[in-house]
């Protein structure tokens, strides 16, 4: 039974055990008062990280996939089983700073048409991750990483004032569960990327407004988990890339990326990133993805 | 006497009107005398159906476009398997499995018609088109099923299909008594936790296309949420129009008063906490979410339009408004939201007169006998 001002803590875990003890701490160490339980989908690590939750963090609610589901997919399996009637997505490589739920929790009270609320991510002192944005088309992404992320590395340091966003990232993201329930969840066909800004998407059509909260502060280190296999999250990137552009962008906007694409394989063929075995097929993968284009899991 | 064998055929694996009456089918029909398969695109809830039912699934490659591949699949789906029956359902499933019954010979062809949509076209060369396509094709269909009274009176009149050949089989709908689901109240407060809308709750189940009027819903929102502000509108269901309906309701500032579900697989639980169900279509067949509201006893504010008026009587277990108008529309649900005593007296009378006058047991009955009778002036 869904509880009212019930707060549902919600991480995914997969094999990164450098980084789990230190979140779930700040996670006990910021709620305070609030009305909380903690789920944990694990999505088959076999770095022993299950064992030290079990071991270290006996109040936090193990779920264990047999096979790993993709983020997406272990989030909405968590949230069937949660009863909050709010959601906080959580990455495991993240800290949260003090105060910063009970900041994002005010935001989601005070507006009844507020969906999510996501806060300020850092990777440093001094630093921000750009966590937010307003358009997903092709242009606009180019346009946000090459001048717009400058820009806000400089000003969001300094910043206190919330701004209505087109998307959050889920690295974290405290949700309305009616909101995320009324859309009907995480999209599994994204295994992992994505799936946040689609979320938030189908939100935004939904009428919901999407809020960025700078006051709310987390570390996160990111890519932890995605990290050390940078060439296949690459192609994982790639692919969900394309699913979302083909789910919701222009058939103008999918064309230009599939040029881009197409471009910067070459380029790197060239360079000769594509050598010996594994580099042969990461290359096949990348062709059938451009020939096939996306949604087709 | 050998097993008669009988395909039915829809293009669509989705799980819309002529699906639930194909599934109706499939899992009634008597298995001592049919053996009943399934073909459609493959890929959605319908197969998943058809093989929970045990019965074999035959995939084909449904698309708009024709090709004479497609045709010779069809083709080899019908001999292969020794078809005896083929009853196709909808206008894609008819044009292409009837011509592919045509060249390999299967002995009888049945044809639903699910709503004779084209009637409705707004371009008169397509409906004339489509109207040449419907007779072309009944030449060589053994029976013509219309699924209302009134569809049969239009058939009749655009001569669709040899008079002899026209049938009349009403849709029926498969009621679940409330009391052999006893998780349903639970199911249902437990929805309305993790929705949260407002009530009372004004709803509808449709496709958003252009036939199921959507757009004179929102149209009619303003009005009712002038008279009450606390009410929420609520649509189920996807479709080709949902980018511009969700645009219209931006527009017209209804955010979060007016909310799309999308499609949703807990139709039935969400239709259950409906205030009021409305049906604002422009045409149908014989509409099954009527059925379905009427049986949970829902107030119902419909159109007076053919499917629906034979279904709902106007004042007895329901209100019917012209169709194509928003101002009617909300004076009808604002009618049923002021007069609690009226709306329960309609709910109540609803429940009893509609779900009984279209049930399942009938429309197969009718099915197989006109099964058999075909069947034995082949000579099966």
């Amino acid at each position: 039974m869904i509880k009212p001002g019930f707060l549902s803590v919600i991480l995914v875990n997969f094999n990164d055990r450098p980084h789990l003890a230190a979140c779930l701490e700040s996670v006990a160490a910021t709620l305070g008062s609030i009305p909380n339980e903690i789920l944990l989908v694990d999505n088959a690590s076999t770095d022993g990280s299950v064992d030290v939750v079990a071991a270290a963090f006996p109040s936090v609610r193990l779920i264990r996939n047999a096979t790993n589901s993709g983020f997406g997919a272990a989030n909405n399996r968590a949230v069937r089983e949660s009863s909050g009637e709010f959601l906080l997505f959580l990455n495991t490589d993240t800290v949260l700073q003090s105060g910063a739920v009970a900041a994002l929790l005010e935001v989601l009270h005070s507006d009844p048409n507020a969906a999510a609320a996501g806060p300020l991510l850092f990777p440093g002192p001094g630093r921000v991750q750009v966590s937010f944005g307003n358009r997903v088309d092709f242009l606009g992404q180019l346009g946000q990483k090459f001048v717009l992320n400058a820009f806000y590395k400089k000003t969001l340091t300094r910043e206190s004032r919330i701004r209505e966003a087109g998307w959050l990232s889920a690295a974290c993201l405290l949700c309305r569960r009616s909101a995320f329930e009324e859309v009907g969840g995480f999209d599994e066909r994204f295994f992992i990327y994505f799936e946040d800004i689609d979320l938030c998407r189908r939100m935004k059509a939904s009428g919901w407004r999407l809020l960025f909260v700078p006051r709310a502060r987390v570390f996160h280190e990111g890519g932890a988990t995605t990290g050390p296999r940078l060439a296949s999250s690459r192609l994982e990137y790639r692919k969900s890339q394309v699913a979302f552009y083909t789910k919701h962008a222009s058939r103008g906007s999918l064309r230009l990326l599939r040029v881009y694409l197409h471009l910067s394989l070459r380029l790197k063929k060239i360079a000769g990133r594509f050598r010996g075995e594994e580099g042969r097929r990461l290359w096949t993968a990348y062709r059938t993805l451009l020939k096939t284009g996306g949604l087709a899991r | 006497m050998r097993r008669l064998k009988v395909l039915e055929m829809i293009d669509r694996p989705s799980l819309g009107g002529g699906q639930t009456i194909l599934l109706t089918l499939a899992r009634n029909l008597d298995r001592e005398r049919f053996e009943v398969a399934v073909c459609a695109k493959a890929g959605g809830p319908l197969e998943d159906e058809v093989r929970k039912l045990g019965l074999s699934f035959l995939p084909a490659a449904f698309s708009k476009k024709p090709s004479l591949g497609f045709g010779r699949d069809l083709g080899r789906i019908l001999s292969e398997n020794k078809i005896d029956i083929l009853h196709t359902h909808g206008g894609i499933a008819g044009l292409f499995g009837r011509t592919a019954a045509r060249k390999v010979g299967t002995p009888v062809v049945v044809h639903t018609i699910h709503g004779i949509h084209y009637l409705h076209y707004r371009n008169p060369v397509l409906k004339r088109i489509y109207i040449g396509l419907e007779r072309a094709m009944s030449r060589t269909t053994s029976a013509v099923v219309c699924v209302s009274a009134a569809d049969l009176d239009q058939a009749r009149k655009y001569r669709l299909a040899p008079a002899d050949r026209l049938r009349l089989v009403r849709n029926g709908v498969e009621i679940v008594d409330p009391a052999s689901d006893p998780g349903r109240d639970r199911r249902i407060e437990e929805l309305r936790l993790r929705l949260t809308l407002r009530s009372p709750v004004i709803g509808t189940v449709a496709r958003l296309h252009r036939q199921k009027g959507v757009g004179n819903l929102i149209r009619s929102a303003e009005p009712i949420l002038r008279a009450r502000p606390e009410a929420t509108i609520v649509v189920v269901g996807g479709g080709p129009l949902e980018t511009r309906l969700r645009k219209e309701i931006a527009k017209r500032g209804l955010d979060r008063r007016v909310i799309l579900l999308g499609e949703r697989t807990d139709a039935t639980d969400l239709l259950s906490m409906f205030d009021v169900f409305v049906l604002p279509s422009l045409w149908e067949g014989l509409p099954l979410v009527l059925i379905e509201a009427a049986a949970l006893g829902k107030p119902i504010a419909a159109t007076d339009i053919d499917g629906s008026r034979e279904i709902v009587h106007d004042g007895e277990t329901g209100l019917l408004v012209r169709p194509n108008d928003p101002a009617a529309l909300a004076g009808a649900v604002l009618r049923l939201l002021a007069d609690a005593d009226l709306a329960r007296r309609l709910g109540d009378r609803a429940r009893m007169d509609i779900p009984p006058a279209f049930t399942v047991g009938r429309m197969v009955e009718e099915t197989e006998r006109l099964y058999l009778d075909l069947a034995a002036g082949k000579g099966l």
